[in-house]
């Protein structure tokens, strides 16, 4: 299986959100029913005037090791062939919220319509066509990007600033640490 | 750029592209891909409409319906992209609670909680009203009576409001970038729109939270210009995104930056660091050279200290930093500089001097003017009779600003007071086109001031609370439903026009503005509307005609077709800028043409406005967020849920001092009005200010989402009258649209 | 790469091409329109999409196949040259699958390609043997037999 991973190069974000208007667009995820697959989640850290910020785009990571489809007790999670993207089955869902409460990274989110869970996809449906997921495609500064994860993981770090251990599920996504250059 | 799948394989040298073997016949029958299109689906190319820019936009439609909007690669301006509020778009044409047919209210009492009674009528007898009643008012009060809040476009619009001699046409810039119009104009020879960030090496951010406000033209050149090694500095009370990306963020006290700005170039001039090359050949520093130094040299580093609070010394370094480290850049634009304080004038001037020493006016690395096509306007192509004159007086007090007359744009900060105070009763008859009260200071004396007019039009595509005060109602289409040739003015080297395609009819009656004009037109004033052959202006024919003359294709068709057209040209630097009497074509630091019209020559310290006194102790601030366009976008069903409403931004030692806990509902005062909302605690903020985003607080139920959502900012920023900006020494007409103090209490 | 894997792909290009562009001579060029662009109805359409219909549907042109053969092409950053013809003709298909041998594409990606896009043509080529009158025809499909 040729699978990807997101490669994540946080100082780049400008917070724009494209890639969270991105997801909603192309996969016609419905507003309104606790349902936003990819957020830009900004944390503050310090006190006034000596204060941080960061700006953090996750979805799902599709990890190798994914807990949710361990703990499914109807087995609706599953992973692709193709390109390793895990998936949850409509159809036997059965929203009990397991997954949510196991995923490090809170990607599957209870649809309040539905009453199933629902998650990133890494938009398949694009990649099978050869096109990139929708957040990537739209992501002005290449601060989310992906690729073949047998490259992806050979780059940056495993993990950053609030994002939770990856080393039982071992999520796949690496992040760029270097910073900008400063100048002669 | 987002680095693609096949980018990927390409840059590690893996997989096929990296080392193509030769095989007989393949290329006979293979070509490189282009870029992806999603099965099923038709590709429109057009333009996006929510802010000026304009981003280029790949619209990919299916069974006609919007299901995906990208970046239009080669598109300076988006640099190829979307932010999130363009990706999102197609949610605002598809809204259901969009205006659909011309209405017409059957209750005379005006409100904002009055239901007008709305029963629909047809664009006939609603362009039959409108021209009646516009009649009707010239004939028995004169032109002077009429007021379109409106900005004076589309040309055809524009022609309509000359050829019926109005005078109080008002638009929002005085709330934008109309200060900078207004100097720049004399300093450097226009407005430069356009920042070569990307080959800055100094960037100098006063306020300007450009990053969150999310101008794609303007933020991935800064983050280009990082990536090239340059160092951004950032001067803002608040911590922002914008700070987040600065090498180095300095707090400010809100209003000071021009304090900082004129001990930077105190330090420039007096340690001789300026460029020199520039300066001698190219500004009347020469020629001024005493006034300005003797001008300069009371405001040290020190002195800027006590005002500001950033330290002298790293004002110093700062301002020897940005004289060093070329080419250096300080933009200036909209809201945040341009607008926000009574003493934003001297600081945009300021702000230009430091660019004309920095010598980067319109050089590469700077502040430059725009190149593009050059697109007739509809005066070119059917030349119409002689316009009369505007006789009458400015309900704004515009004229009593002589600077501001000059350009012809603003003002809404003084709209109200002229209204209900220096000219009451004059204006008997409003037409407002995609303009809200929210977008006004201290809303609720607009809305006031809106009851005191006989008969109002509104035209708009969502029923905004504007909406609520007409008397007719006009349904518009919005952006993705109209044609245009959209030419690049934030980044434009060269010259490049998208076209802007529409990907679909307009919903049910909506219309353009364009057609307003036109029926209008023929109903009011045909001399002016017709072409040259005797047949009614036709807009489609118009655009064909602008595009071929433009030379961006045969027609429209032709030219949508292409999507994009540019013409690549190197870049000439100017030599000579500023043409007004007496310029000699030289960039002016020292203004001799000011004083003659009410300006000092040279920027001067004032202070802003409100003051944080015993009452209202705290300073207020307002912003606009990355998601959000002004007030336009809270509707927007994927916008609404990623920030469906606003709270009261403070620090949590400012909380524990009032005993606020986060979330808790909170009552803000200051002179001019009060507002409840949550608040939110945050560390991002200082402890002397309160902080609301921009936008919401609209009341109108009309509209699902929006309407209820959020506490309206303006309620709480003073609106003015213009003896106050006259007085204040307000020259170019800064709003004063976040120049406001506070109080807090729990509620 | 092999010297097997080298003359392997250039017999898929040639096979390929032979499908794709009638031969020169004039009887076998009327031959390749009867057989593959026949207006009165090809006895052998040689688009994947055709053989492989859905239940309950007619053969259509530009069914799913033609969007899976697409990924495949653009995944590896091509696109037919002819833009509205169908991606699955098989001509296109074996001239592709040439390129992964010249490559040097693993032997999995070789086989999940064979498997969604070659094996289909059993049948094509089963036709193509009984319909073909004139002897260059007859020849290819004795070969394309032999190979697929």
């Amino acid at each position: 299986m040729a699978a990807y991973g997101w490669l994540i190069d946080e100082k780049r974000c400008i917070e724009c959100r494209a890639c969270e208007s991105a997801c909603k667009m192309w996969n016609q995820v419905e507003t309104g029913v606790g349902v936003r697959r990819r957020q830009v989640r900004v944390y503050t850290t310090g006190v006034f005037p000596q204060v941080r910020q960061q700006a953090l785009t996750g979805a799902c990571y599709h990890c190798e090791n994914a807990w949710c489809m361990k703990v499914c007790p109807v087995k609706a999670i599953w992973r692709r062939d193709e390109d390793g993207v895990v998936l949850i089955d409509q159809e036997k869902c059965v929203g009990c919220q397991q997954c949510a409460m196991f995923c490090p990274y809170g990607a599957p989110q209870f649809n309040l319509r539905t009453r199933k869970m629902d998650k990133c996809t890494m938009c398949f449906d694009r990649l099978e066509q050869g096109l990139d997921p929708a957040c990537v495609t739209l992501c002005p500064t290449g601060a989310l990007r992906y690729g073949p994860w047998e490259e992806v993981q050979k780059q940056g770090a495993e993990t950053t600033a609030n994002f939770a251990p990856p080393r039982q599920t071992r999520p796949k996504v690496r992040f760029i640490q270097e910073g900008f250059p400063t100048g002669k | 750029m987002a680095l693609t799948r096949r980018n990927w394989l390409k840059a590690t040298g893996t997989g096929l592209l990296a080392a193509p073997v030769a095989l007989q016949g393949f290329e006979d029958y293979f070509q490189p891909a282009a870029g992806g299109a999603p099965a099923g689906m038709t590709r429109i190319v057009t333009a996006c409409g929510i802010c000026s820019p304009s981003c280029g936009i790949q619209a990919w439609v299916q069974d006609g319906r919007v299901r995906f909007l990208e970046g239009l690669p080669g598109d300076v301006s988006g640099d190829g992209h979307l932010c999130g509020k363009g990706a999102a778009g197609a949610m605002q044409l598809y809204d259901p609670d969009r205006l659909k047919y011309p209405m017409k209210r059957t209750n005379p009492r005006k409100g904002l909680d009055e239901d007008p009674g709305w029963v629909r009528i047809s664009w006939t007898e609603a362009l039959d009203e409108i021209a009646f009643r516009m009649k009707q008012t010239v004939d028995n009060y004169g032109a002077e009576a009429l007021l379109f809040v409106t900005l004076p476009s589309p040309d055809l619009w524009a022609r309509f409001m000359n050829a019926m001699g109005v005078v109080n046409r008002i638009d929002h810039r005085d709330e934008c970038f109309q200060t900078d119009t207004v100097i720049q104009k004399y300093t450097t020879g226009g407005k430069t729109w356009c920042n070569d960030f990307e080959n800055s090496k100094y960037i100098l951010l006063f306020g300007w939270d450009i990053l969150a406000k999310a101008k794609l033209a303007y933020a991935t050149g800064i983050v280009k210009a990082r990536s090239n090694g340059a160092k951004v500095v950032h001067f803002s009370p608040n911590y922002t995104a914008t700070s987040r990306f600065a090498n180095e963020w300095f707090t400010i006290k809100p209003g000071t930056d021009l304090a900082v700005a004129l001990a930077m170039i105190q330090v420039i001039i007096s340690e001789n660091l300026y460029n020199k090359e520039f300066v001698d050949n190219y500004t009347n520093f020469g020629k001024y050279e005493t006034e300005i130094r003797a001008h300069f040299a009371q405001y040290t580093p020190e002195w800027a200290e006590q005002i500001s609070g950033v330290k002298a010394a790293d004002i110093r370094r700062i301002a020897r930093e940005f004289a060093a480290n070329g080419p250096a850049i300080a933009p200036a634009h909209k809201k945040s500089l341009c607008a926000n304080y009574m003493n934003s004038s001297q600081l945009v001037h300021a702000i230009s001097i430091l660019n004309i020493l920095a010598g980067t006016i319109d050089r590469p690395g700077g502040r430059y003017f725009p190149r593009m096509h050059s697109i007739p306007g509809v005066d070119a192509i059917y030349p119409p009779p002689p316009y009369p004159p505007k006789k009458g007086r400015r309900v704004d007090g515009r004229d009593k600003l002589p600077l501001v007359n000059e350009v012809d744009q603003g003002i809404f900060s003084t709209l109200a007071d002229g209204m209900l105070n220096k000219y009451p009763g004059m204006i008997k008859f409003s037409f407002w086109n995609a303009y809200t009260i929210l977008g006004f200071p201290n809303p609720p004396r607009m809305v006031e001031a809106l009851k005191t007019v006989d008969f109002t039009v509104v035209m708009d595509f969502l029923p905004t609370d504007t909406v609520t005060l007409a008397d007719i109602v006009l349904p518009s289409a919005m952006y993705l439903e109209g044609n245009d040739a959209v030419a690049r003015d934030y980044i434009a080297k060269y010259p490049q026009t998208v076209a802007r395609k529409a990907v679909s009819a307009p919903i049910f009656e909506a219309k353009s503005i364009a057609y307003v004009a036109i029926e209008l037109g023929k109903r009011l004033c045909p001399d002016y509307f017709k072409t040259p052959d005797g047949s009614w202006i036709n807009p489609a024919t118009l655009l064909d005609e602008k595009v071929k003359r433009a030379g961006l294709g045969e027609n429209f068709a032709d030219f949508a077709a292409k999507g994009l057209v540019e013409k690549p040209q190197p870049f000439t630097p100017r030599t000579t800028f500023v043409s007004v009497a007496g310029a000699d074509g030289k960039c002016q630091i020292y203004v001799p043409q000011f004083p003659a019209k009410g300006a000092d020559p040279l920027p001067k310290w004032i202070p802003k406005r409100d003051q944080p006194n015993d009452i209202y102790p705290y300073y207020y601030m307002t912003f606009i967020p990355a998601i959000h366009r002004r007030n336009t976008t809270e509707n927007n069903s994927i916008l609404h849920e990623i920030m469906p409403t606003n709270h009261a931004i403070i620090n949590p030692a400012m909380a524990k001092k009032h005993g606020i806990a986060e979330g808790q509902k909170v009552l803000v005062r200051s002179r001019a009005g009060q507002i409840e909302l949550p608040a939110h605690l945050s560390e991002t903020v200082p402890p002397d200010v309160v902080m609301v985003a921009h936008g919401f607080g609209h009341v109108s139920r009309a509209m699902s989402l929006a309407g209820g959502a959020g506490a309206r900012d303006g309620d709480l920023i003073p609106d003015a009258s213009i003896d106050d900006f006259v007085a204040a020494g307000n020259y170019a007409g800064a709003s004063c649209i976040m120049d406001a103090v506070c109080s807090i209490e729990p509620l | 790469m092999s010297e097997l894997r080298e003359r392997l792909a250039r017999v898929y290009a040639e096979l390929g091409q032979a499908l794709l562009k009638p031969p020169a001579e004039r009887d076998a060029e009327i031959e390749y329109y009867r057989l593959f662009l026949n207006p009165q109805g090809s006895p052998c359409p040689p688009w994947q999409s055709v053989w492989e219909k859905a239940e309950g549907q007619p053969p259509q042109l530009f069914g799913e196949s033609h969007h899976r053969a697409l990924g495949w092409y653009r995944r590896y950053g091509f696109e037919p040259a002819a833009k509205n013809e169908p991606a699955d003709h098989l001509g296109l298909l074996l001239l592709f699958y040439a390129k992964l041998l010249a490559d040097g594409e693993p032997a999995e990606t070789l086989e999940k390609f064979e498997n969604e896009h070659l094996r289909w043509a059993e049948p094509f080529v089963a036709k193509l043997k009984a319909e073909a009158r004139h002897p260059y025809f007859q020849q290819l499909a004795g070969r394309l037999d032999e190979n697929l």
